[in-house]
């Protein structure tokens, strides 16, 4: 197997270490006596913001003219399925214990919830169509797919947004970078925040790419 | 020296369940603290359990064991502090909170300001271990010390005219770093209507566990209804007033959709964002049915009769 990149290595390293601070916190104590309530939180928040850092980085590669940047799309991507997956199991099984009864009329009458389970499946749906394999086997129709990602990031920010307490200046603030990103994604401004090519940018690249 | 008739719910202290081989020791230390105590406020009423009082284990009436008091003073819902529920523990640590005094006034004959420490001296002392329901679908068992709301508002004797009672909290940015934000309408402001003030449920806290409220859980003196959510026990009270017309409380001012003024503990009324329907009791593994009430169904329903119970939510 080739060996990975710098910048793959360096996003795989990132997406793990979240997990890691939750578990060497958890082993502490830290988050007794309802460690199932600060898993929930901590996992969705985490599922946003590596759902937001995959989008970052086609736009991020378009500024800095630099291939590298462009290359943790997909770890991120899956990173974040996965913290998603964990969020949503540690509601459904170790908060319900899959107490059917309780959940079926938790789904019924709140709407976020509906919302987060839709955008887990679409995760899921991406997660699988980044296999390779299925990749190769089907054309361009992942790319097609792939699209999914935008309507499937709003719908999370907008079950983040029902789901907070109190104050939501977060998942506005969420909301906000979400925006951002895709109006970097219009042609006509893309062109525009370019920045100049710099040999110091090139020199980094090519070591992330190495 | 007055002695009081013990109800089914009502507690040792502390000192005398933690272990029955330090029980003749401590009910020494407890009977001559009681000689003090009795000294000191002539008014205070003070029961010396007997040893067939002492319950083996600390319960509510339905059989639930209290609460580890370690997660009662360390996981509490403190926004004037923290939104994170185990931050507050330590950031209300040097939280001052005496001298404290309390004001009350509004509709009544007899308003005053008086010290916490008056008015504990003032009121019999009752201990009652009470569930405690949060609107987020957790709960706890705790055992309080207090004396009733009711001996208070007889005291100061509202005019025909007062209808609601209503809670002021501090207002004290410096030492409360949540109140630095103005996300909430600070200072937080409850309420209940003057016959749910009135009920033997009602308490005004002073303690957990026979020992003084920790700054955390509402020191020096905050308010207990136990068959509503959680929110409505305001904590740290500066100012009671009986008015005329509903307050409108912190929640509601913020959202009144989500956060009634009974704010009744009701597995029939969904709210929003959390299941009122199940809760997880701190301390258990897995969720139990919540119940209507609370489980205080038999003695405050009447207090509702004929309201419609999803519109005055
Ligand atoms: C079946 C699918 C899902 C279920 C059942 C679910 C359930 C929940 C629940 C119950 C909460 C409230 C937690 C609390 O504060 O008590 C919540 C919040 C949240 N969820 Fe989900 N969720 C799902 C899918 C997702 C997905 C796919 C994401 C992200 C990719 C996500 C991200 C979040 C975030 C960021 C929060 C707010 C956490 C906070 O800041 O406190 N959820 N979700």
């Amino acid at each position: 197997m080739k060996r990975p990149s710098k910048i793959k290595l360096i996003a795989w390293v990132a997406s793990i270490l979240p997990a890691g601070w939750f578990i060497i916190n958890y082993a502490l104590g830290a988050y007794n006596p309802y460690p199932t309530l600060f898993l929930t939180q901590f996992a969705g928040k985490t599922a946003i913001v590596f759902l937001l850092l995959s989008l970052a980085c086609t736009p991020l590669r378009n500024i800095f003219s630099c291939s590298s940047l462009n290359q943790p799309r997909k770890v991120f991507g899956l990173a974040s399925f996965y913290y998603a997956l964990a969020h949503a199991l540690t509601f459904l099984v170790l908060d319900y214990h899959l107490k059917w009864n309780w959940l079926l009329p938790e789904f019924q009458n709140k709407p976020y919830l509906l919302l987060g389970l839709a955008a887990l499946l679409l995760l899921l749906v991406l997660a699988l169509t980044s296999i390779r394999s299925f990749q190769k086997r089907t054309a361009d129709l992942w790319i097609k797919i792939h699209r999914w990602v935008y309507p499937t990031t709003l719908l999370v920010l907008i079950h983040q947004y029902f789901a907070i307490k109190g104050d939501k200046r977060t998942a506005i603030l969420y909301l906000v970078i979400f925006g951002i990103l895709m109006i970097l994604r219009v042609p006509f401004i893309k062109s525009k925040v370019r920045i100049k090519r710099e040999d110091s940018f090139q020199k980094i690249n090519r070591w992330l790419l190495s | 020296m007055m002695v009081e008739k013990k109800k089914p719910d009502e507690i040792t202290p502390q000192e005398l369940y933690q272990s029955r081989r330090t029980f003749l020791k401590t009910s020494l230390t407890i009977t001559s603290a009681a000689a003090l105590l009795a000294a000191c406020k002539p008014t205070a009423v003070e029961t010396i359990p007997t040893a067939a009082a002492i319950p083996s284990e600390l319960v509510d009436e339905l059989g639930s064991s209290a609460t580890l008091e370690e997660d009662i003073t360390g996981f509490t819902n403190y926004y004037e502090f923290s939104s994170n529920k185990l931050k507050p523990t330590e950031l209300a640590q040097d939280f001052i909170t005496s001298p404290w005094t309390v004001q009350i006034g509004g509709l009544v004959e007899n308003p005053q300001e008086i010290l916490v420490e008056e008015l504990i001296a003032r009121y019999s002392t009752v201990e009652r271990v009470y569930r405690m329901r949060c609107v987020e679908g957790w709960s706890m068992v705790i055992p309080w010390q207090g004396f009733l709301l009711k001996d208070l508002v007889e005291d100061v004797k509202p005019t025909k005219d007062a209808v609601y009672v209503r809670f002021e909290g501090t207002f004290d940015p410096e030492q409360m770093p949540g109140q630095q934000y103005s996300t909430y309408p600070w200072p937080y402001v409850e309420g209940l209507r003057l016959d749910e003030a009135m009920h033997d449920l009602t308490l005004l806290a002073t303690g957990i566990y026979g020992k003084d409220l920790t700054p955390q859980n509402g020191a020096p003196i905050r308010l207990v209804v136990p068959w509503k959510y959680g929110f409505k026990s305001i904590k740290a009270i500066r100012k009671i007033d009986f008015v005329e017309e509903m307050p409108t409380s912190l929640w509601m001012a913020l959202s009144s959709r989500e956060y009634g003024f009974y704010a009744n503990v009701n597995p029939n009324v969904p709210h929003p964002r959390w299941s009122q329907a199940s809760e997880q009791r701190i301390g258990e593994s897995g969720r139990r049915d919540t119940l209507m009430f609370n489980g205080y169904e038999q003695e405050v329903q009447d207090l509702y009769t004929g309201m419609d119970l999803t519109v005055n939510f």
